[in-house]
């Protein structure tokens, strides 16, 4: 199969609690888009021809990295062979089409490779959710994470995309201003810190809701991805899910089953674990930062990584 | 199966750093009117146990306590028992993640009295801490361990003096609990003067284990110099002994541990047995990063590489003048043999390697923890004695 993707790299601006609009730089899904945060979720499937073209309407040259898949990055030097970018570039004003074949299931970022230290915390990451075979949208008997047999069969999935943000260095690139020492003061969840983490999905530049919805006894699988800079540390409260895979690596296989159950789990930068449990009684449970300055707006408690799950009768 | 019945009482009170520093801090307390201490009084149950844990608060502001590992978790504040969840304020704010006890005189008239109560079905280690203000309230000491005995757990049969029970592989001889933090002396005194802090601005002075810093980390349980941070984290066994250490990261920083001499066998993250049926997840590190809200349960054993009493380590023992000594009678670190001959001890000093003991560290990897503000050696640090045979009694049995 033969998937095209097109991404328009924008300015906008996001909303944070308890301040005014902040700018940033994020993937839009048309052209007449507004950018998001995290960018669009891609999904294909595994074993695609994946075309991804880059539109660039931001006044710096901007490039995507495919964390996770085996495809060869040309990198960007310039004349004296200084290094540039991780990936090639769409320029200013113009296009680039990158071509991958995902050949494993799995959650993966999708990043910008110029200038990452600033270009990524100004918003250029989203996901890329490859399907197994087998996979059908319609009809549920045949989702799972990794394929039919690899005991990662779910009812509910959740993507989480977990971040930071610096308004000093959004502000200060915004307005054509060396980035600054990183110093995050918004801690994000699916591009929105807490309580707006819980609030629905919407069409705006923060589409993707982190709040999470299921009946008692159906198998959730939470997908979870670190594309910030620090660690964090996600904690569920009376739960205690299963983990099956790491950066979509599953850990089960024919001659051995390496899932383990754990309640708190911290990512590193750029790392991500699959997450699996069955929905307990009917209550509301917390899953937050354990690294506690992050699930604070601000100086106040409760903020930043934190989202409710919301279990109920079936 | 029994009912146990544990109170806590949340408390502010102080406790010392080597350096003379008091910190204030607020914690639990054991007893009605005590202060309180770092870490909390240490919770030891049996797997089956229904555990009632009352959560008197003496806070000027709302507390509380969560269980990360533990199912189906009921509170009665006097109304009969509910399960916990997040509490919400009449405008759909969080403001706690779970259940709480209010403060005294809260115009609310709210419980200030609440009684967790939960199954203990799961041997293993655990933390409990506040989930109310946590930013502020699990810094600032409300944090302790829980400790789950398998069913079958029996120490006067080696088979079942075990972490998860019997054919699990987690057999051990002695046991020792480490809980690991760390303290920004300025939160401190800015909760203590009632002044805002600025979360950002966490720098961390001092690096704990069992509430105390080195050398304190090496004193003796219940050392009366250290009222409030009454839990020794000296780790003392006999060569081929099985040492279960567990591991708790109470702060939010990540702590790369490791003693010096083996390497450890992790068997348990957060209470979960790594045996999955008939495949053994166990695996072996030379340093375990404890992060932040998570447990590692471990066996160690030191092998004597070599070494036993007809051989004793080769060691030059230091000019007294060089050595690090307590002035409580207990001496540091010696540098004497293992198991050699002993040398004159300092005047003064009554219990020098008393045994011919030999030590070495058990530390955070991270240098920078094992300071005090700054000074080295300090912080995130302890020894591992290794005694002669047959010499060390019942040390290491956690009650």
């Amino acid at each position: 199969m033969a998937a095209n993707v097109y991404l328009w790299a924008k300015n906008g601006t996001i909303s944070l609690p308890g301040i005014g609009p902040v700018p940033f730089w994020g993937f839009a899904p048309s052209a007449v888009g507004v950018a998001q945060l995290p960018g669009p979720i891609i999904e294909v499937f595994q074993n695609d021809s994946v075309q991804v073209t880059l539109n660039n309407n931001l006044t710096t040259p901007v490039s995507i990295i495919f964390s996770g898949q085996e495809f060869t990055p040309v990198p960007v030097t310039d004349g004296s062979g200084l290094f540039l970018s991780y990936n090639q570039e769409a320029p200013s004003g113009g296009a680039f089409s990158y071509n991958i074949t995902p050949n494993r299931p799995g959650i993966f970022l999708y990043e910008s490779g110029t200038s990452p230290e600033k270009q990524i915390q100004m918003g250029l990451y989203g996901v890329m959710v490859v399907r197994p075979p087998g996979y059908d949208p319609a009809i549920p008997a045949t989702w799972t994470a990794y394929g039919s047999g690899t005991g990662t069969e779910y009812d509910v999935e959740k993507i989480l995309v977990i971040g930071e943000v610096d308004t000093a260095m959004h502000n200060a690139v915004t307005a054509g201003n060396p980035p600054g020492t990183f110093d995050p003061d918004y801690f994000i969840i699916n591009g929105r810190s807490y309580p707006d983490s819980v609030a629905p999905d919407n069409n705006g530049s923060q589409p993707y809701s982190a709040g999470i919805a299921a009946a008692t006894g159906q198998r959730v699988l939470l997908r979870i991805i670190n594309a910030g800079f620090l660690n964090h540390t996600l904690r569920l409260l009376g739960i205690s899910p299963r983990v099956l895979a790491g950066d979509s690596w599953p850990l089960k296989s024919a001659s051995l089953d390496a899932t383990f159950e754990k309640n708190t789990i911290t990512l590193g930068s750029g790392q991500s674990y699959d997450l699996l449990f069955t929905a307990p009684s009917p209550n509301q449970y917390v899953i937050y930062d354990r690294d506690l300055n992050h699930a604070v707006n601000g100086n106040d408690f409760p903020g930043g990584i934190m989202t409710v799950i919301n279990i109920a009768n079936p | 199966m029994a009912t146990r019945n544990i109170n806590l009482w949340a408390a502010d009170g102080y406790i010392s750093m080597p350096d003379g520093f008091s910190v204030y801090i607020w914690g639990f307390a054991p007893s009605a009117g005590a202060r309180a201490q770092l870490p909390a009084p240490r919770i030891v149950v049996n797997q089956g146990d229904d555990v009632k844990i009352t959560l008197v608060n003496g806070l000027p502001e709302a507390t509380s306590i969560v269980f990360p590992g533990q199912d189906n978790v009921t509170v009665d504040d006097g109304t009969g028992p509910r399960p916990v969840g997040p509490r919400f304020d009449g405008s759909g704010n969080l403001i706690s993640l779970t259940d709480f006890a209010d403060y005294p005189g809260n115009p609310d008239g709210n419980p200030t009295v609440i009684t967790y109560s939960f199954t203990a079905f799961r041997p293993g280690t655990y933390i409990l801490e506040s989930g109310t203000n946590p930013h502020k309230q699990v810094h600032m000491g409300l944090y302790g361990a829980l400790v789950v005995r398998p069913a079958d757990y029996d120490p006067g049969v080696p088979s079942r003096k075990t972490a998860y029970g019997e054919n699990t592989g987690t057999e051990f001889d002695r046991e020792y609990l480490l809980v690991v933090s760390e303290i920004d002396p300025e939160l401190h005194r800015a909760v203590r003067l009632g002044q805002p802090y600025r979360i950002r601005g966490y720098k961390p002075r001092y690096w704990t284990m069992n509430g105390r810093a080195a050398p304190d980390t090496m004193f003796p349980d219940s050392a009366g110099y250290l009222p409030n941070q009454p839990y020794s984290s000296m780790i003392m066994l006999e060569k081929d002994e099985k040492v279960l250490i567990r591991y708790v990261g109470a702060g939010i920083e990540n702590h790369p541990l490791h003693p010096h001499g083996n390497h450890t066998r992790v068997v348990a993250l957060d209470g979960h047995l790594l045996q999955n049926g008939p495949y053994n997840l166990s695996y072996k590190r030379f340093t375990v990063l404890a992060e932040a809200g998570q447990t590692y349960d471990q066996i160690y054993t030191w092998s004597g590489i070599g070494y036993d009493q007809t051989h004793p380590i080769p060691t030059t023992v230091p000019n007294p003048r060089n050595l690090a000594v307590g002035d409580a009678g207990w001496t540091m670190w010696s540098g004497s043999p293992y198991l050699g001959e002993k040398k004159d001890i300092p005047v003064g000093v009554t219990s020098f390697n008393e045994l011919g003991e030999y030590h070495f560290m058990l530390h955070s990897h991270e240098e920078p923890q094992i300071t005090n503000w700054g000074e080295f050696p300090g912080g995130m640090m302890t020894m591992i004695a290794v005694y002669p045979e047959g010499t060390l009694g019942n040390a290491g049995t956690l009650e």
